[in-house]
């Protein structure tokens, strides 16, 4: 169902070329986004269906139709305000706290609508793991950090809770950094170390999808290698949508990027061939940094 | 403005404007924090003298014949002339600061030697004994007359003067006793001063045989009409003589009517007689003392019929007993010893006893313990100070029932035979073995005031045992008492009452608006609690006084259960939410979520006050009216322990069901219930709430039981006689008064967790409810902290609803239905009626300084906790 939509087509960019998405969105005038045909055999866990969101009177997305690989990374790039963070969060339904916030469209999680009156947000949000631009971790000891998803499950086996905090800190690459002082607080960790405590935090409870929101922007070089190298590695057992500015990194960590533009969603395909051979000339221009 | 350079530059009034506020920054910090040093210094100024001892000037001494030594100094009410009685009855008359004596007259008839002689300086109650067993008692009453046209011309020094003089004297001072006597004048400007003593005397009584002389004797006005005179005789054989006045048919002056009955008749031969001999205790018990020590404590048991009560010691054994004396208006008796030793004994009853059978002479309190023998005590007449001579030559004055040293010094001229102190204490004289007399002029200072009287447990007189009293103004015969504990404990009562009512309340709803309202909402309720801040509490304290005192009482029980009633109806009403359908929920606004929980609220208090009557009824045998069982069964102390134990212990019960259910139970209910659908799972719940209220029903009442088999009654505790204007009434409207400000608080310590927190949170699949408790509430805790510290800094220093709310009777009891008085309010009280500078008013000022090291010490434990606070979240 909805294949038509995100069926690949021919958008504007192969008929004219030139830059014309911002002309035409100017202009009022609706176009179908470029989805390069290689997605088209990818199974899909997660898509949106003319997803639109508004912000009180201002809309921040529009008509956003995609769908998310199972299984695979998925980079969302753009320039600042584009309506990337807006998409992520629309999908565990963090905007829900935002006052004012107004939808239109669907979102499915495996075949369901998120959106749909009859959802448990809170179910909802279990069945996902988001990590923040900046390490959020609680003032609480790094143990307690790791297994509070476990916590608020209800779970209090002592012997459950320090299994799932090794394995989480292990995926985390995080382990043998903080196993001697796990009674010690998160907060004296560093910056990088505390943004992998929350990845860890994102997937002790094995979510099915997992949201990065420029999970490296307030980190160093070589933080931020690590948390690449993590994201490779947990991407064999989770579906990863990762929020970046960074186009290496985008190149680096994801199978598929999506170019967002002033709340639409402009091109989407494979990285390579986003960042070596876009069919938009906009897309050309943003990831080789000579616009956006 | 272009610059040459092309530099910025700071301008100069910037410039100027800068440094100036920061002077006027700095001058303003300054000048709060002296201002704050000043009240302090100045509170501390103005109570520090109460701890302070007095001062005495000396004046010059006096010589006096050693050959008749005083024995008694009998001081008028201003303190101005002293009467040195010696025990044979003559008297000496010196004027304080004139450096001599006026002259020395006999007390008695012209040639009549008393062989004993008493005068109670604290009543001014004769009695003198006789050779050969004659004996008599009466009364002094000295006062002061200046007379007009007194021939003083001539007159130096002191003469008796006779009967005719006297008459002339008497009617020209506008006495008209016929009997009056004037013994002592002197010249001076414009007539003669009189010392003039209106002496009561008694009828002779003669006892015996004729041949023992009276060796020690006593005399007492029990009433109006009757005054009993006690003699022990040499031969060791004791008797009492009552002598009421008869009124005469014919209307002419009250004659005396003589009774002796004898106490100790077969007293062995040589049994050494007792040196003293008192009558004690409002029964006028006879009390004979030995010098070694012994004494024998005799009571009539019927009208005339007199018998051994009691036989004691007064000391451990081996010292000797050097002096005696009736203290505290024939209450109390002063023993001295040769070991320097003051203490105080008084007849105190012991629990529960009907007469005097079970009463003992105790001692209260240890007066001084000095180096040398006791030689002297002088009581005073009114104030509890005394003054105490001894072998050494030194003479001390100390308060009795602070036990506070007032002044004391040390003299030549051997020991001190005899110590007196003015009634006022302004003045004290000690009369040395070589016939100097040393006066001294006081300033007493706050003999009443000491640490231990202000905070300590003190044996007042009246009081079986040494208590807590706070009673500054007492009837014109009874002394203050300035314990500040019933105070501080009032203050606490009231404090810890509005806290437990106010701090759930405050807190909770700061995190059910910070947590859990619409943000469009919070906007409005905010500003709306923190505009009951601005409430004036004289208004609160109003309406506690005059509507919600009234209501209470009217609806007591009713008001009890709706404590348990209401919190059980919103749990019900959580219940059968639960089991609407979510889609259904979803739809329902905030604003008619918030009218249903009022309503179920309301449909609470309604079911409890319809409750109320019946449960009153059921419980406490209640009459027609709502509270009447209850207030019957809190002011009568009767009935069964049992039903108030059964109120009293639903809420820990309810408390340990609760931890019970949560600790043990909870996961596996839980489980059962994930597999019902949500219709079967709300009933479910309800069904196990009814058997959690069954639970807490039967915990509670089984405890009761429990406690009324082990014989303990609330009504000696947390419950009692029951006032209007009780603690409950304070606590609910205090507490109104401290929820804005402990809420503001809370709220923005709640509102100042970062976003990240809850975002991570909430991401992570928490519910707002486990967000707020996990993470937030943690984060914030130090902050709420503040806000109840905060908010009990304004619970303490509160006066105006606690005036207006309570009785203001510093009573010291749990009773949650009892009055208190707190610190403030009693400043509040008594500050108009308190004389400047006297002991009271510096005692008030005490109270002030208490209150404001109470709430510096909880205001800066709240900023401590706040500084803490803002550390940690800095790192956030
Ligand atoms: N809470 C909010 N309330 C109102 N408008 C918002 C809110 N959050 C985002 N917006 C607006 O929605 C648009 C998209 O914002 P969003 O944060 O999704 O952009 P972004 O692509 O993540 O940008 P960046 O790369 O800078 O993070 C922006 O115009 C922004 O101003
Ligand atoms: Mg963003």
């Amino acid at each position: 169902m909805g294949d038509a939509v995100i069926e690949p087509k021919k958008g504007l960019g192969s008929e004219r070329r030139g830059l014309r998405v911002a002309e035409v969105i100017r202009a009022g005038e609706s176009f179908d986004a470029e989805v390069h045909a290689e997605l088209a055999d990818e199974p899909e866990i997660l898509r949106a269906d003319t997803f639109s969101l508004w912000y009180g009177e201002s809309r921040a997305l529009y008509d956003i139709s995609m769908k998310l690989p199972r299984g695979k990374v998925t980079a969302l790039i753009g320039p600042s305000g584009c309506g990337k963070s807006t998409l992520l969060r629309s999908v565990n339904r963090m905007n829900d706290l935002v006052d004012g916030v107004r939808v239109d469209g669907e979102i499915r999680l495996e075949g369901e609508s998120i959106y749909d009156p009859r959802v448990d947000v809170i179910e909802l949000r279990k069945r996902l793991g988001m990590v923040f631009q900046k390490p959020n971790p609680f003032p609480m000891s790094i143990f307690e950090n790791v297994v509070y998803p476990l916590r608020i499950d209800g779970e209090r086996r002592k012997g459950v809770l320090a299994q799932a905090c090794e394995r989480a800190l292990r995926q985390a690459a995080l382990w043998d950094e903080v196993k001697d002082r796990l009674k010690q607080s998160a907060l004296g960790l560093s910056g990088g170390q505390q943004q992998r405590l929350c990845i860890a935090r994102a997937i002790v409870a094995d979510p099915e999808v997992l949201l990065l929101d420029e999970p490296c922007s307030a980190l160093d070089p070589v933080a931020t290698m690590r948390i690449e190298e993590l994201i490779s590695e947990i991407a064999e057992r989770y579906t990863v949508l990762i929020v970046t500015h960074n186009m290496q990194q985008a190149a680096r960590v994801s199978n598929f990027t999506a170019f967002m533009y002033l709340g639409r969603l402009v091109e989407y395909g494979p990285s390579e061939a986003i960042f070596s051979r876009p069919i938009l000339p906009e897309t050309e221009q943003y990831v080789t940094g000579r616009f956006g | 403005m272009a610059h040459a350079s092309g530099r910025r530059r700071t301008g100069r009034l910037v410039r100027v404007g800068d440094s100036a506020a920061g002077v006027v920054i700095t001058l303003g910090g300054l000048a709060v924090l002296g201002s704050m040093l000043a009240i302090c210094v100045f509170l501390v100024g103005s109570a520090a003298p109460l701890f302070r001892g007095g001062d005495a000037q000396r004046e010059p001494d006096v010589v006096v014949d050693s050959e008749v030594l005083p024995s008694v100094i009998v001081f008028d009410e201003t303190g101005e002339q002293a009467m040195l009685v010696s025990p044979r009855g003559r008297a000496t008359v010196v004027e304080i600061g004139a450096g001599h004596a006026w002259g020395t007259v006999s007390l008695l008839p012209e040639g009549v030697e008393a062989r004993v002689l008493e005068v109670s300086a604290s009543t001014g109650e004769v009695a003198a004994g006789f050779e050969g067993g004659a004996f008599v008692g009466g009364a002094v009453r000295s006062g002061y007359a200046l007379v007009a046209d007194a021939a003083g011309e001539g007159a130096t020094g002191l003469r008796a003067v006779d009967e005719g003089q006297a008459d002339r004297l008497a009617r020209a001072a506008r006495f008209d006793h016929a009997d009056d006597r004037v013994v002592a004048m002197e010249p001076a400007e414009g007539g003669a001063r009189v010392w003039e003593l209106a002496a009561e005397r008694g009828e002779v009584a003669s006892l015996g045989d004729g041949l023992a002389g009276v060796s020690a004797i006593a005399s007492r006005q029990v009433s109006s009409r009757e005054r009993v005179t006690v003699a022990v005789l040499e031969n060791g054989r004791a008797y009492v003589a009552s002598a009421r006045s008869v009124r005469r048919l014919d209307g002419g002056p009250a004659r005396e009517r003589v009774s002796v009955t004898p106490i100790v008749e077969d007293a062995a031969v040589d049994a050494v007689p007792p040196r003293w001999v008192f009558l004690v205790g409002t029964n006028a018990d006879v009390v004979m003392v030995w010098q070694d020590g012994r004494f024998e404590r005799y009571a009539e048991v019927e009208r005339g019929v007199w018998a051994l009560a009691e036989r004691g010691r007064f000391d451990d054994g081996g010292t000797r007993l050097t002096a005696a004396v009736a203290a505290l208006g024939g209450n109390a008796i002063l023993i001295g010893d040769a070991e320097g030793r003051v203490t105080s004994w008084r007849l105190t009853s012991s629990e529960g006893a009907g007469r005097d059978a079970e009463s003992k002479l105790t001692r209260s309190i240890s007066v001084r313990e000095g180096t040398a023998a006791v030689t002297s005590i002088g009581v005073g007449r009114r104030d509890r100070t005394v003054a105490v001579g001894f072998e050494d030559g030194s003479l001390v004055l100390e308060n009795l029932t602070s036990g506070k040293r007032v002044a004391g010094w040390k003299g030549e001229g051997g020991a001190v035979v005899a110590a007196g102190v003015a009634p006022a204490v302004n003045a004290a004289v000690g009369v040395h073995a070589d016939g100097t007399l040393r006066v001294w002029r006081l300033e007493p200072g706050h003999p009443e005031a000491t640490w231990l009287s202000l905070f300590g447990r003190v044996p007042y007189e009246g009081y079986d045992e040494p208590t807590f009293v706070y009673q500054s103004t007492g009837s014109p015969g009874s002394e203050p008492k300035l314990s500040l504990v019933p105070l501080i404990w009032g203050t606490m009562k009231a404090t810890v009452v509005a806290m437990l009512f106010a701090v759930p309340l405050a807190v909770l709803a700061a995190i059910y608006t910070s947590e859990f309202l619409h943000p469009s909402w919070r906007k409005a309720v905010k500003p709306t609690i923190e505009l009951m801040a601005s409430l004036p509490s004289v208004v609160l304290g109003f309406i506690a006084a005059m509507l919600v005192a009234p209501y209470i009482a009217a609806w007591l029980p009713g008001v009890i259960v709706s404590m348990g009633v209401v919190p059980v109806a919103v749990l019900v009403g959580a219940g059968v939410w639960r089991m609407i359908p979510m889609s259904t929920r979803r739809r329902v606004p905030t604003v008619a979520l918030t009218g249903l929980v009022v309503i179920v609220i309301g449909a609470g208090v309604a079911l409890a006050s319809v409750s109320g009557d019946a449960i009153d009824a059921a419980l406490f045998e209640g009459g027609e009216h709502a509270a009447a069982g209850l207030r019957a069964w809190l002011d009568s102390g009767q009935g069964s322990a049992w039903p108030g134990w059964f109120m009293a212990m639903i809420l820990p019960a309810a408390a340990a069901v609760m931890a019970l259910w949560w600790a043990l139970i909870v996961t596996k209910w839980n489980a059962i219930t994930d597999g019902m659908s949500r219709t079967s799972a709300g009933l479910a719940q309800l069904g196990v709430l009814a058997v959690q209220i069954l639970a807490v029903l039967g915990l509670a009442a089984f405890s009761a039981w429990v406690l009324t088999a082990a014989g303990f009654d609330p009504r000696r505790s947390i419950f009692g006689p029951f006032s209007q204007r009780n603690t409950l009434v304070v606590g609910v409207v205090m507490g109104v008064a401290v929820i804005p400000i402990i809420f503001t608080i809370a709220d923005d310590a709640l509102m100042a967790v970062p976003k990240s927190l809850r975002f991570a949170s909430t991401g992570c699949g928490a519910t707002a409810w486990q967000t707020a408790v996990r993470v937030v509430l943690p984060v914030a805790a130090s902050g709420i902290f503040s806000a109840i510290m905060i908010g009990l800094g304004r619970a303490v220093g509160e006066t105006m609803i606690v005036l207006m709310a309570t009785g203001n009777t510093p009573e010291m009891s749990l009773n949650i239905f009892g009055g208190f008085r707190t610190l403030a309010a009693n400043i509040a009280v008594e500050l108009p009626e308190a004389p400047r500078g006297g002991t009271h008013y510096r005692v008030l000022f005490l109270c002030g300084l208490v209150l404001f090291v109470m709430t510096l010490a909880i205001n800066t434990t709240a900023e401590l906790v706040r500084q803490r606070f803002r550390k940690r979240n800095a790192a956030l």
